[in-house]
């Protein structure tokens, strides 16, 4: 489906990741697979940011929601929902959403819940909180973000752990009935949920071939259907942010869509794939790409587990990006 | 390029001996054919060739023939 929320702009995107690096190359240089080592090489992820064993992804989604309430100057009782998109959430139950609304200190008129997303979740939870909020009024706050440890030691996980990165976003909506608004697309296919999931215990099962098929069909077909029902040229956009599940499926879909690759935004190469996270990482960390511009365009695609793939096209300020932190 | 090149590469990507690499034979019965080899075979023609291979013609690699004819 198609659509538009007008009145709603996104006016702060913060990052957060952890300060401990997995080193992919190291750590293929220490291994005999050569399978992995092939691996690691066509996916282009070099590295990846992993949580210490101390760290929480509500300690770090606190910092960011922190960092973009101070940076905007927000009142914490203006927020009337915060939404945090996760597929590793700290307890069964509650929501990690009602963690995160603890520590941030925000008041008890909040609707606060987590939504059960992936590598499409980042747009679907602009959508949630958008439209949620030209309901309750207020300021509305998505979190995203995923736990990835150190996790190629525990052999049960396989080679495709090496893929996976955490980063920790948080970005701030508001109502403003000046903007352009989001222009969206929005997919789900359940039938095709058994080529990407993970099992209760943890691990991710994932049919490899299926998954970039899917990227390079379903996915593309999603861009180009939004480009020709939105009437947007590609002069139209400043940058592309496709979800940064690796080098082949971003170059391929650049390929296949005709975009050219200096406007894509990558962040595969230090960050791996961050699920949910891995749109406004890939914008956050490009910030020296854009500064001189008073605002951006962007065209927005995100895709995975689910199958779920969406695409958003966004109008920001350049001074509502801020640079990766780490903690 | 040659026959000979045609199998060494296949053969370094499915990881079996080059005698092993026979026209006829089913790649879905190469233990190794997997998404790996897959994002090699794509690899291999960006590099040679400049342009990366459609989803649809991913979909009609059945056998080790189907990929020497895209090494042309």
């Amino acid at each position: 489906m198609f659509g538009r929320y007008e009145g709603i702009k996104i006016s702060g995107i913060e990052s957060v990741v952890p300060k401990m690096i997995f080193d992919n190359y190291d750590y293929i240089e220490g291994i005999e697979d050569r399978k992995t080592k092939k691996q690691v090489k066509l996916t282009g992820i070099r590295q990846r940011h992993v949580l210490e064993e101390k760290q929480t992804i509500s300690q770090l989604a606190t910092v960011a929601a922190n960092n973009i309430i101070n940076n905007l100057l927000w009142d914490r009782n203006d927020i009337r929902v915060l939404v945090f998109v996760t597929q590793t959430p700290e307890l069964s139950a509650p929501s990690t959403a009602m963690i995160i609304q603890k520590e941030l200190k925000i008041g008890t008129d909040c609707f606060a819940f987590d939504v059960n997303l992936g590598c499409a979740g980042y747009i679907s939870g602009l959508e949630i909180v958008g439209s949620l909020i030209k309901n309750t009024g207020g300021k509305g706050l998505l979190i995203t973000g995923d736990a990835i440890w150190d996790i190629p030691k525990d052999k049960e996980v396989g080679k495709d752990a090496l893929l996976f990165g955490c980063g920790v976003t948080a970005t701030a909506i508001e109502i403003d009935k000046a903007s352009e608004g989001i222009r969206y697309s929005q997919f789900t296919d359940g039938s095709r949920y058994d080529l990407l999931y993970i099992t209760k215990g943890g691990k991710t099962v994932m049919d490899g071939n299926a998954v970039l098929l899917f990227s390079m069909n379903d996915v593309c077909d999603a861009i180009k259907e939004t480009m020709s029902k939105f009437e947007i040229e590609d002069s139209d956009i400043d940058y592309y942010v496709f979800h940064q599940s690796q080098k082949m499926s971003v170059e391929g879909i650049a390929y296949e869509c005709k975009i050219p690759m200096d406007k894509v935004l990558i962040s595969y190469e230090e960050y791996g794939n961050t699920s949910s996270s891995s749109i406004p990482i890939s914008i956050c960390s490009n910030i020296s790409e854009f500064s001189r511009k008073k605002s951006i365009t962007l065209f927005l695609c995100g895709f995975g587990i689910g199958l779920s793939w969406n695409t958003a096209i966004i109008k920001i300020s350049s001074d509502a990006v801020f640079p990766i932190e780490s903690i | 390029m040659s026959k000979q090149e045609k199998c060494e590469v296949l053969a370094e990507i499915l990881e079996v001996e080059e005698d092993e690499v026979l026209e006829d034979a089913l790649l879905e019965d190469f233990e190794s054919w997997d998404s790996v080899a897959v994002l090699s075979i794509i690899a291999e023609i960006q590099e040679r060739k400049g342009v990366f291979m459609h989803a649809d013609d991913i979909v009609k690699l059945k056998t080790v023939k189907d990929i020497f004819d895209l090494f042309d």
